[in-house]
């Protein structure tokens, strides 16, 4: 059996610092290799050849003139630091990692580089998704094109926690760059899986415990009525394990829902269960009624999609 | 003929106090006085000034020290607050509008503290409240969903401009730092050589669509912080409803309570909207309020007078600046002096605020500016919480500036008669500040009834510095001791505190005896050992006397000289000795030279006292003409100050001595002061100069020649000592009491000093015969020199 493959699309921005450092603990407990990918948008590159480009900055919404040197400097830089960032990681512990260079269509030079990659982990949030916790393009369209377990990383999101006023109390009391906290601020949030169908539930529960024996963390299942847990030796065997620890969680059937908000109940759970990753199947979108791509998007916490197994 | 001196039998030199006279065993049968006895003008005086309303009717009560004022004071003031309703209660509170200044609260007297526990309750409510509310799914869901419409209005706005950009087949790129717009074609940017070899109306109808894709974007993007800052709003509503229902029912519940009170209410309508404005201050972890806050809503009880009775009665023992006015307290941290509401502490005048406050004289004015500060305080009839350093600016730190509270206090000074009068005299602002006088007698008159009421007082004292009761003899004995130390055998001494001292020590003799009650044998062995305590120095002098150190003989007959009588008094301590006083005459101008005014030892009295005494030498014996006399006066081995006119017939009859060349006898002694009419006047002191010769004499032997001269106008301030009485009741020792000089002399000399007739002129052989005679000798023999003066001008002698 070949060494797994955990793919991570990285650049240069703290968010992707936060998912490279994800990517690596999950290699380095699968024994496998990371392979960094950057992909230089060609888009970007025939945008900046044209002389009337601009770049409208999305604080002030004021352009200003966007060429290939720009481009070609911004790169540069960004190259730098993904090279920095993946030497500091192999500095203590072994890694085998590479990091592939590619220019071209993004999504398609991410499915060209995944389809050997037993994992592929990337920002919930890509450039093109705007403001807000939306799911990025490239996540969508990998979701949407099935293949290997996907780990959908997110900064975990203070504000939808504390909204109430810490900004400004942060800021007034550490100056107002103030970096984004690392996600395991909350070491003993619990990895959560949703075991939502008989058909992909084993799957859930195997990258469940995967993630739990890699995080150190407890887990929390929440299994629909109706799947017998019996049918699961992967839960069996874990529970007589007992190790990582484990919870199992009977939960109702949601009704049918007509917006496209996420299930309040579903939500509340994940809340009170602080949850630090959530793992689910691609086939969870289906059982509660919604796009998976929306369903996904509104998860406050990083995102394991696990695909179905062939029928 | 002059009158006879009166010699004074044993009975007239002390008035007993007969035990069997008193209705009682022992003191403890009796209740305390009503009122304390013969102090009838102070207590009119207290009642007038605590009665009457304001208009600096202040009191200071002025007498003897340890004439029992502040005992007296206090009693009664304790006794007229009891009438009077507590007065309110004060406390500052947080000002929110203005930190540096806290509020004051006025609160009936048994509110304020009902009203702190209410706070600190409530500030106990809002630890648990607050976090429940903002922790509760409501908040959250909420939040969420206010995030969620915020989020997908920025979504929906770009996402519209990136459909039509589709639409237009323009491509909109993210980059790190917003976005880039270019012509898209066949699912990819076209490059600027494809796009080049466009024809030229279609490049700019792409460039066209561009700009103007460009300027929607920019118009969105533009638009989102307005949309932020509508959310921030929306949120910031959000948490003040949260807020309100987080504490609203608590404060409304509060307020409800305390609606008889506007200033409670308001205060809490302020702790409603401070707790409001700060909803973004909240603990991050735990949604509670900071402390720092919390404690903003409590109140600073600086008076309670929960449980009071009456109005206070407060007195204060170190009437510092700060002790009067209250105080700010500060704390320490991180190199600064820091300061809040709650660390104001009250002064004096605010406990006494509304009832009164009690003050001794003398230590108030031993305080740096704390006397001003009173003043101060009573002119503006309130009270500023000012420390001095902030009052002349020596230095200055983080500071408070509380609102002054209204003062409505009645102070009474304690003090003595001195202090009264120099204030009154110097101190402009007194008069008008401490317009009555409460005047302490130093003595009562010793009758019947007094003695039964002082009988009550001692039972008093003993009762309230818990000793045993004193028996009957014990109170008799008492009695005398306080005539005794009135000076007077009609008065009783009205001060408290040298009986208490004495009881207290009687009490101790009795304790070592095992008696029950405290004996008259106490009362005199605690006299006796008072005395032998402090009597080191009169021992001294006594020795210095009987080896004749200090030359006083008490036998024989000496021209010119004579033992006069002087009272020492030391540490409360007084003595009487003799002094020898000396005389010389000689011819001259009418000249009396007082040798200690000379060496500048004597005073004014004295000095005052020798002039008299020269005019009545002049006027008794050179009526019609001049006194051709050069005399001088001395006290032979007094090396002190010398004062006073008690020497003045002791001055003369040395001087006639002196003068007609007639001896005096040593074994008497003389006291008393005379008019110019040769009237002898009383003096003081005149049982310790009686005991302080008879000692002298005693201790050398008596042998019934031995006595003293007094002014009969001191007869009534005879309490002699035991051993003194008895001698004169064994005819060993004399007390002779005269009118006039010439009794006196007549006494001393054993001469008739005889009565002038109708020409002026003395018997023959009488004394005053001789003074006259040898008076003309003295004239011729200054009438000799002056006439030679005049033949000789230049002053030149024949030869």
């Amino acid at each position: 059996m070949t060494a797994p493959h955990v793919l991570v699309l990285i650049d240069a921005s703290p968010a992707s610092r936060m998912a490279l450092a994800s990517a690596a603990r999950l290699a380095r407990q699968q024994h496998g290799e990371l392979i960094a990918l950057f992909v230089e948008d060609q888009d970007l590159h025939a945008s900046a050849g044209h002389p009337f480009t601009r770049e409208i900055s999305r604080l002030s919404g004021e352009s200003r003139p966007f060429d290939r040197e720009t481009l070609l400097t911004r790169l540069a830089q960004q190259r730098h630091q993904i090279e920095a960032m993946l030497s500091e990681l192999d500095r203590d512990t072994p890694l085998r990692w590479h990091l592939e260079v590619v220019a071209g269509p993004v999504f398609e030079s991410v499915r060209a580089a995944a389809e050997t990659a037993d994992w592929v982990v990337l920002g919930k949030a890509g450039w093109s998704a705007g403001h807000g916790a939306r799911l990025g393009s490239v996540a969508r369209r990998l979701l949407e094109s099935g293949g290997n377990r996907l780990f959908l990383w997110q900064a975990i999101d203070h504000e939808s926690h504390r909204w109430r006023g810490s900004e400004q109390r942060l800021s007034r009391l550490r100056g107002p760059s103030r970096p984004t906290a690392p996600p395991s601020a909350d070491q003993q949030a619990a990895v959560v899986g949703l075991l939502l169908s008989q058909r992909t539930a084993e799957a859930v529960v195997q990258t469940a415990e995967i993630i739990a024996t890699v995080t150190d963390r407890p887990c929390h299942l929440f299994l629909l009525t109706g799947i017998d847990p019996a049918t699961l030796p992967s839960l069996t065997a874990w529970r007589q394990a007992g190790d990582p620890p484990l919870i199992v969680e009977l939960i109702e059937a949601a009704p049918e829902r007509h917006d496209s908000s996420v299930d309040p109940a579903l939500f509340r759970n994940l809340q009170q269960t602080a949850a630090s990753v959530v793992v689910l199947s691609d086939d969870a979108g289906a059982v509660l009624g919604r796009p998976l791509t929306d369903l996904i998007a509104d998860i406050p916490a990083p995102v394991i999609r696990v695909p179905s197994p062939p029928a | 003929m002059a009158d006879a001196p009166t010699r004074l039998d044993a009975d007239q030199l002390y008035r007993p106090c007969h035990p069997g006279s008193l209705p009682f065993e022992t003191t403890a049968e009796l209740e305390p006085p009503s009122a304390p006895p013969g102090q009838e003008r102070a207590l009119e005086a207290l009642s007038f000034g605590t009665e009457i309303g304001d208009g600096g009717f202040n009191l200071y009560a002025l007498g003897a020290t340890g004439s029992g004022k502040y005992a007296v004071v206090r009693d009664f003031l304790e006794g007229r607050a009891r009438r009077d309703a507590p007065p309110p209660s004060w406390a500052y509170v947080y000002n929110f509008d203005d930190p540096d200044k806290p509020r004051l609260l006025k609160l009936p007297a048994r509110a304020g503290r009902d009203l702190q526990a209410d706070l600190e309750h409530l500030v106990d409510e809002f630890r648990t409240a607050i976090p429940a509310v903002f922790e509760s799914d409501e908040y959250h869901n909420r939040i969420q969903e206010l995030r969620e419409t915020y989020k997908r209005r920025q979504h929906e706005a770009i996402a519209a401009i990136s459909k039509e950009a589709e639409e237009r087949h323009v491509a909109m790129v993210s980059t790190p730092n917003g976005f880039t717009l270019g012509p898209y074609r066949d699912g990819k940017i076209l490059d600027p050589e494809a796009f080049g070899k466009l024809p030229e109306e279609e490049q700019k109808a792409w460039q066209a669509a561009i700009d103007e894709l460009e300027a929607k974007l920019k118009q969105v993007l533009q638009q989102i912080p307005k949309w932020q800052k509508e959310a921030g709003e929306r949120l910031q509503a959000l948490n003040e409803e949260m807020m309100r229902v987080a504490v609203g029912q608590q404060l409304q519940a509060l307020e409800d309570r305390w609606a008889h009170l506007l200033d409670v209410t308001r205060f809490l309508g302020a702790i409603r909207d401070d707790l409001i404005s700060h909803v973004n201050d909240l603990e991050d972890d735990s949604s509670t309020v900071p402390e720092e806050i919390l404690n903003q809503y409590q109140i600073n009880l600086i008076v309670d007078n929960a449980e009071l009775h009456g109005a206070p009665v407060i007195y204060e023992d170190l009437p510092t600046h700060a002790r009067l006015i209250g105080r700010i307290e500060h704390y320490f941290r991180e190199g600064a002096l820091l300061t809040d509401f709650r660390l104001i502490r009250a002064g004096a005048l605010h406990r006494a605020n509304g009832g009164y406050l009690i003050l001794h004289a003398r230590q108030i004015l031993m305080q740096p500016f704390a006397w001003e500060t009173l003043k101060r305080a009573i002119y503006g009839k309130q009270v500023r919480i000012e420390s001095l350093e902030q009052l002349y600016a020596v230095f200055t730190t983080i500071t408070l500036e509380p609102d002054p509270i209204p003062l409505d206090v009645k102070v009474v000074l304690i003090g003595d008669r001195l202090l009264y009068y120099l204030l009154a005299e110097y101190d402009p602002d007194f008069a008008k500040l401490f317009k009555v006088q409460a005047d302490f007698e130093d003595t009562l008159p010793r009758q019947a009834e007094n003695e039964l009421d002082y009988a009550r007082t001692l039972a008093a004292i003993a009762r309230r510095d818990r000793l045993r009761p004193l028996d009957r003899g014990a109170v008799a004995r008492s009695i005398e001791h306080a005539s005794r130390l009135a000076d007077d055998r009609d008065k009783l001494a009205a001060g408290t505190r040298p009986l208490a001292d004495l009881l207290a020590e009687a009490n101790y003799l009795a304790g070592a005896s095992h008696a029950e009650h405290i004996g008259a044998h106490h009362v005199e062995a605690a006299i006796r050992a008072q005395e032998r305590r402090a009597e080191r120095l009169r021992e001294r002098a006594v020795e210095a006397i009987l080896r004749g150190t200090l030359n006083v003989p008490t036998q024989g007959e000496r021209i010119g000289a004579i033992n006069g009588l002087a009272v020492s008094e030391l540490g409360g301590f007084r003595f009487g000795l003799p002094t020898r006083i000396t005389a010389t005459a000689r011819p001259g101008r009418g000249q009396v030279v007082d040798i200690e005014r000379e060496a500048k030892l004597g005073g004014n009295i004295h000095a005052k006292a020798v002039m008299i005494l020269s005019r009545y030498l002049g006027s008794r014996y050179a009526p019609d003409g001049e006194l051709s006399l050069s005399a001088s006066l001395a006290f032979e081995q007094m090396y002190g100050s010398v004062d006073g006119d008690s020497a003045s017939v002791a001055e003369v009859a040395a001087l006639v001595s002196a003068i007609a060349r007639a001896p005096i006898r040593q074994s008497l002694a003389v006291t008393g002061s005379i008019n110019q009419l040769g009237e002898v006047q009383a003096i003081g002191g005149v049982n310790e100069k009686i005991e302080g010769f008879f000692r002298i004499c005693r201790d050398r032997g008596l042998d019934g020649s031995h006595g003293v001269i007094i002014p009969a106008s001191n007869r009534p301030h005879l309490m002699l000592d035991q051993a003194v009485r008895s001698a004169v009741g064994a005819g060993r020792f004399a007390i002779h009491a005269v009118d006039r000089v010439d009794q006196a002399l007549a006494l001393l000399t054993g001469l008739e000093p005889g009565e002038a007739d109708a020409n002026g002129a003395f018997p023959a052989d009488s004394l005053n015969r001789r003074v006259t005679d040898r008076l003309a000798r003295f004239a011729r023999a200054t009438r000799h020199d002056r006439d030679h003066e005049h033949r000789d001008p230049d002053g030149a002698g024949p030869g």
